[in-house]
Formats: C-alpha cells, structure tokens, sequence
C-alpha cells in the first residue's frame, strides 16, 4: 500500500517537475495540471469534522462534461490527509460533495448550485472567471501559460472551510 | 663563595615552575577553546536546525505546487541570519525548487542520503543542516541550509585572544609574585648565612666560617701541594678592658683590632675572630716560615699603637701562635690546636710576642692535658698530701712556725712536681676544690697537734692562696666554716698570698686582706719582691709578714745582698717581720742572721715532711730546735 502511494506520488511529482520545466520534451496538458492543482487544494483544505470524519472518504465531484474530467478522474483513490478521492461524476447534489469543481458549462445552474450551496461545506474550484467572481472559493486561471489561483475568504468562511496559510501564501490574490 | 650554584639553581627552578604553569596555563586554555568551539558550533547547528524546520515547514505548499517563487520568499527570511551562506529548497527527486546564496556563494547540490539521516553536517568551514518536508503524508523534498563558521571563528578568535591575554596576564601576576617571594628568601638566605657566618662585633668571619674556610684551604694546599701557615692570636689581658670599661668598650676595641688587622693584612689572608678575643689568620701558601714571621710582626707593630675607644688610650698587645700544614699537623682540628699551644707558650714567654709550633710544645701541652686529667681524679683517689716545713726564729732558734705544701703522688704518672701541677690547677679552675682541700687539711691537722699540745710554742701554720681563691667570693665563708669545724684559733691561720696575686686587683684584695685581718688571721707576702708593688699599696694592705723570694736567697752572699738587705730593711721600717725561704747553706743562713731577717725556712733546716715525721720532730724536739744548726753558722 505505501509503496504504491509512494508510486503515485512520484507520478504526481513528476507531472509537477514537468510543469516546471519548460524545455522539458513532453508537453502536459494542462488540465492534467488543473487536475493536481485540485488535489493540491485539497491537501490545503480542513473540513469540519462532522462532515469529514476520520478516514471517511472525500466526494470530488464534476459534472462529466467538464472538460478537466477525464483529469480528475484520474485523482480517483488517490488519498488526501488519510482521505481517500472519490470522483463523482455530478454535480448534484452538492450536499454529498466534499470538493466541487465547475468550469463554464456550469455557469447557468451556478445560481442554483449557489442557493444549494448555503450552509454546505463545500470547497468550489471554478475554472471559469465568472463562477470564480461570483462566490466560488477558488479561481484557476491560466497567466502567462502558468497556472493561477485567487481565493475568496468570505466563500471560504460562509463554507466554514479553513484553507492552510500555506496556500493562501501562493494564491495570486485573496479576497 | 659557594653561594652562586643554589642561587643559579634557584632561579632554574623558578623558571622551570613558570614554565610548567605556562604549559598547563596553555593546556587548559586550548581544551578551553576547544569546547568553547563545539559548544559554539553545537548552538550554531541547533539554531540552524530551528531554521531549517521553519523553511522546510513554510515551503510545503511551494514544493506541492512548484511555485519557485514562494520558495524563494520563504528562502529570503534567511537574509536575516548573518551566518547562513547559502539554502536552498529541493524536491523529492533532487532537483531544486529554490535557491537563495549570500553574496557570490555557489548553490547548493541536493544532498545525499546519508545526509538527509544524520540531518547535519559539520565541515570545516561550514555547517550544513538538511530538514525533510512532509506534506499529506508524504516526503516532498528537502530544504538544505548552509551557515559559514566565519563568524563563528572569528568570535571563537577573539576569545582565544582574551584567554591568551589573560593568561599572560595571570603568569606575568605569577611570575612578579614568585619573584618577589624569591627574592624575599633569597634576602633571608643571605642574612641567615650572614648571621651563621659572619662574627657581628667584627664583622669578621666567625669559628663557623672559619671552619669552612680553613677546610677549604687545606685541600686547596693538598692538591696544590703547598703549605698552609696559620696563626692564632690571643689579646693580652683584654679581660682587664672588658672588666674595668665594660662589654662595650671591649666589643668596640675589638672591632678596632679588627679593622686594623685588615688594614695591615694583604687582602688574600683570611681573618676570623673565632671567640672572646681570639683572632685566626690563614695565610696562604704558607711555605715560607720567614713570610709567617714578618706577618705576625707586622701584626704586633700594628697593635703596638694605642687604641681610642670611648675616649680611653687603650695599649693592648697580643700573643700569636704559628702552626703550619702540613709539617705541624695533618688536619684543621689539630693545626688549630697546634697554633693554640704556641700561642700559649708564646703568653707564657711574657705575652706580646710570638712563637712557632714545635713538637715539643705538643708534648708538653699532652703531658699538661694528661695532668688536668689525673688532677680532676687526684681529689678522689686520696692522691694528695700536705707535707709541712718548719720555720726557724733566728733569735730563739724554734720553730715558730710551718708552711704547709702540697705534695701529688699521681698513680698513673707517679710524683709529680707542683710547679708542674699548681699552674694546669690555676687554668683549669680545679684550683678552687683543691685549695679548700688544702685549707682543710691544714687546719684540721693543725687542730690535731694542737690537741696534742705540739703547738704550744707554734705561732702559724701557713697556708698558700692561689690567684682564683682569691677571686671566689665564697672564701672568706669557707675559711670561717673551717675554723668553726677544727675549733682552730684564727690567729695560727696565717694565709700566704703571692704579691703578684695581690697586685692583679689591688682595690679588691685590700677589702680581702681586711677582712681576714678583721677574722684574726695573720696573713704574709710571698715570693716578695718578683712583683711590682707599689709602695704606698704596701702601706695600704693590712699584713704581718714578707717573706723574701727564694731567687734573693739563691744569690746571697753575691749579688742578691742589696735586695735581701734592702728587704729586711723596708719591712723592717714598716713593722713587718721577714721571712727567708729556700736557705740551703750555712753562708746564706749566715748572710741574712747578719742583715737582720726574723725568719727562717729552708733545705738547711729541714725538708717539707709528712705529718708523721713532723709529729715525731715537734714531739723530740719539743718545737726548739737544736743550737748546733744555728751554730754551724
């Protein structure tokens, strides 16, 4: 089981090292990289225990036209903080969820999903500017072929989520 | 002379004790830096392991999302820490996220495995620490600081510096103190030899010294095969100036003896005073006898001249005996002893002069030591005997009265003469003991024929006094303690004092001779004539009788008449009776009935006898001598 966790790991870093590199000779495709920013947010992410108790396993949920999808999915078992990823292919209801992502084919049902979304607990990454502007906890965008995040603490308090310092230090902007 | 190797000695040791303090001073000092180093290094390393938990806590998100930059922000805290050259942050693979160098340092490489367990690593100029991140359970990279020990060392310099200067100062405190002590010592040193070797009236060298010196001397000669000459000289009658001036006029004459024999000697002779007022001079090489003898002249020449001590002209001359190593003895006790015995023939001679040893003189000094030997036993053994001789009255031609002399059968060195024995007596103070015996002896037996009635016609019996009686305050009691024991009449004691004795102390003997003129006992100057009395003393002295010097005797008819005359005649005038002793023939004894002496006793009448044979003569003759004696004149 460690060695294999140890394996994925190393997968994962090596899909960073990638990132991080721009001669390197494979291109990554970018919502492979969304896709571990995701998880990364997760690391970063504490839930209250009545919703995430010890070792139960954390909901990632993206409707299955969200072209970071396939991306996500592969994040399925991958274990956070002793949590296991449980990729969801909805994103209804958003109650079961634990991490929502939304991109803008969710921008129509965004008002509705917000109203559902009151009192829940729910860590939303939006890879669309306007869902990011509008309530959603964590914004991606892409910056000069680098990926971004800006935060929005009052989502972030309003989902009585508590996001490490330790990430808000590398968002771009937290508001 | 021999002071110079403990001195070197000394200070050898001194330096020899700095220096180990200097070495262990050192020891310690180093150990003491040294710790201070680790101890140092170890708070470095500690503080930096702090640091590197802190950076590595921080960077976590950084290494997750690869974000350089915010690994580089967290890095740049580090500016804050002067000591830390370099850090920088890797991920698991090795590869460096973020790098952060102070000034020109080169980044650092990931570090191996072995570094990443131990978590630290000391090199010589820099400390390198290593802290694993940990994020979701996983090991994500590592963050490897780098600190320089510049600073380090240099604080590490500057106490190295202040030991240093501290214990320079302790040592140079050590040194000043040990210094200061040794000197102290080295002071006490030099007055305790001073005390132990140097006379303090003189300045001299003293016995000790001498002893030394003098040892010194002798092997110097027998190496050199030389001689050693050394004279001892004795001040005459010093004790008259110590008496009459007191100790301080004798201790200042003293100096001035001294003085002027350093002045007088060449500057290689040794001068000691070796006691009371005994010089020695160690003259080297003292082969040449003449060279001795021009040194003791010179000697009496430079004393011949008057001294001037406490406003007094003091004339004080000195005997001097020579002896010579080896021909006079093989070692210094015995030299010593040699020069001793010539010094007191030398006094003997008449004082002021001096006199080389000869073997002779040693016999001679034995035979005395054997005789005070056997004089200090002869009390004891019953070895002495009075023996008496009759005194004749001329006109009445009985025997009025008898000498009582001392006879000593020795059993070791058989009879032996009083002229011999009566002087080693006199120095040797045995003379006390022996003259009360003397005294005892002859008033007991005078009380004996007394008893008997032998005494009746008997006017005294004579007893001799030394010199050192004379001097024993407890005379007088012992005199009237025998009196009262015998029951004898003061008036037969009659007490013969030499006029020498008498005119040593003139004042005391004049209070002497009252008093036994007070107790009743008739007292007589013997041997008169030989001494220098001063007429008007001879007023003076309370006394009954002269008796001639046997010399005067000798010579008469011939030239002693003018003397014997001039005697009878001056006592005569002053009303004292006189006596001739030592009459042998019939042409002395006819010389002095006609200058007109009272009193005769000599070989021609008749010899000092035992009692026995005296008893026997009193009894026969019933004390009246026979009319053929005086006849034959």
């Amino acid at each position: 089981m460690r060695s294999e966790r140890a394996r994925r790991l190393g997968a994962l870093a090596a899909l960073l090292g990638a990132l991080c590199a721009p001669g390197a000779a494979q291109p990554v495709q970018e919502n492979d990289m969304k896709a571990a920013y995701v998880f990364n947010f997760a690391v970063f992410t504490e839930w209250p225990q009545e919703v995430l108790a010890g070792g139960a396993p954390i909901s990632l949920c993206a409707s299955a036209a969200n072209p970071l999808f396939h991306a996500l999915s592969q994040l399925n078992d991958k274990v956070v903080n002793g949590h296991r990823i449980a990729v969801r292919n909805t994103v209804t209801p958003v109650r079961g969820c634990h991490v929502l992502v939304l991109d803008k084919n969710d921008r129509e049902r965004w008002a509705q999903l917000k109203r559902e979304l009151a009192g829940a607990h729910v860590l939303t990454v939006s890879d669309d500017l306007s869902i990011s502007a509008d309530g959603a906890v964590i914004g991606l965008s892409v910056d000069e072929r680098r990926i971004a995040f800006v935060v929005d603490m009052a989502a972030a308090r309003s989902a009585r989520l508590n996001l490490s310092s330790k990430l808000l230090r590398l968002a771009r902007s937290v508001q | 002379m021999n002071t110079k190797g403990p001195r070197l000695l000394g200070k050898k040791m001194a330096l020899t004790n700095i220096l180990t303090a200097a070495a262990a001073l050192c020891v310690a000092s180093i150990a003491l830096i040294v710790v201070q180093f680790l101890a140092l290094r170890g708070a470095l390393a500690d503080d930096l392991r702090v640091q590197v938990q802190i950076i590595g806590n921080n960077s976590s998100a950084a290494l997750m999302f690869r974000d350089a930059k915010a690994g580089e922000e967290t890095l740049a805290g580090l500016a804050v820490s002067p000591s830390v050259t370099a850090a920088s942050i890797f991920d698991a693979a090795g590869n460096t996220l973020a790098s952060y160098q102070r000034n020109t340092e080169p980044q650092l490489a990931p570090p191996s495995p072995a570094l990443v367990g131990t978590g630290y690593d000391y090199a010589v100029d820099h400390v390198d620490v290593v802290e694993a991140v940990h994020a979701n359970g996983q090991q994500i990279g590592f963050v490897r600081i780098r600190a320089t020990l510049d600073q380090l060392l240099s604080r590490l310099a500057a106490y190295a510096g202040l030991t240093l200067a501290v214990a320079l100062c302790s040592l140079a405190l050590a040194y000043a103190l040990v210094s200061s002590m040794r000197r102290a010592v080295r002071r006490a040193e030099a007055h305790l030899h001073f005390l132990a070797h140097v006379d303090a009236v003189t300045a001299l060298p003293n016995r000790h010294e001498f002893n030394e010196r003098l040892g010194f001397a002798l092997e110097k000669a027998d190496r050199a095969e030389t001689a050693v000459g050394l004279l001892l000289l004795d001040l005459d009658n010093f004790k008259v100036v110590n008496d009459t001036l007191g100790h301080d006029a004798g201790d200042a004459l003293l100096k001035l003896v001294a003085d002027r024999l350093l002045q007088t000697l060449r500057s290689n002779d040794i001068i000691c005073r070796i006691g009371g007022d005994e010089f020695v001079i160690i003259v080297e090489p003292g082969d040449d006898m003449q060279e001795l003898d021009s040194v003791a002249r010179k000697i009496l020449a430079a004393l011949a001249s008057p001294f001037a001590v406490h406003g007094h002209q003091l004339y004080i001359s000195a005997s001097i005996g020579v002896s010579v190593y080896p021909r006079d003895a093989r070692d210094a006790r015995t030299l010593t002893r040699s020069a001793d015995t010539a010094m007191y023939h030398a006094k003997n001679r008449g004082k002021n002069g001096f006199e080389v040893f000869q073997m002779a003189m040693e016999e001679r000094a034995q035979k005395r030591l054997k005789i005070e030997a056997n004089l200090r036993r002869a009390l004891e053994n019953n070895e002495l005997q009075l023996h008496y001789q009759p005194q004749i009255d001329l006109r009445s031609a009985r025997v009025v009265g008898v000498e009582a002399l001392l006879r000593w059968h020795c059993h070791e060195l058989g009879h032996v003469s009083p002229a011999e024995f009566i002087p080693v007596a006199e120095e040797s103070g045995i003379i006390v003991a022996l003259g009360r015996w003397v005294l005892q002896s002859a008033c007991r037996q005078a009380a004996v024929w007394r008893d008997q009635g032998l005494l009746d016609t008997i006017e005294h019996v004579a007893v001799n006094m030394s010199a050192r009686q004379t001097r024993d305050s407890g005379l007088m009691d012992d005199i009237e303690a025998i009196l009262a024991e015998t029951g004898l009449p003061a008036r037969l004691l009659e007490l013969e004092i030499t006029e020498g004795v008498l005119m040593e102390n003139v004042n005391a003997n004049i209070d002497l001779l009252h008093r036994f003129q007070g107790a009743g006992i008739h007292l007589s100057i013997d041997d008169f004539g030989t001494g220098y009395s001063s007429m008007s003393y001879l007023k003076r002295f309370p006394i009954d009788q002269l008796k001639i010097d046997r010399s005067f005797v000798h010579d008469v008819p011939g030239d002693g008449e003018a003397i014997a005359t001039a005697i009878i005649a001056m006592a005569h005038s002053l009303d004292l009776t006189v006596v001739a002793e030592g009459v042998e023939t019939a042409e002395q004894l006819a010389f002095l009935q006609q200058a007109g002496c009272d009193i005769m006793q000599g070989f021609y009448f008749a010899r000092p006898m035992p009692v026995p044979e005296l008893t026997e003569l009193l009894r026969q003759r019933r004390a009246c001598w026979h009319a053929e004696a005086l006849q034959k004149a």
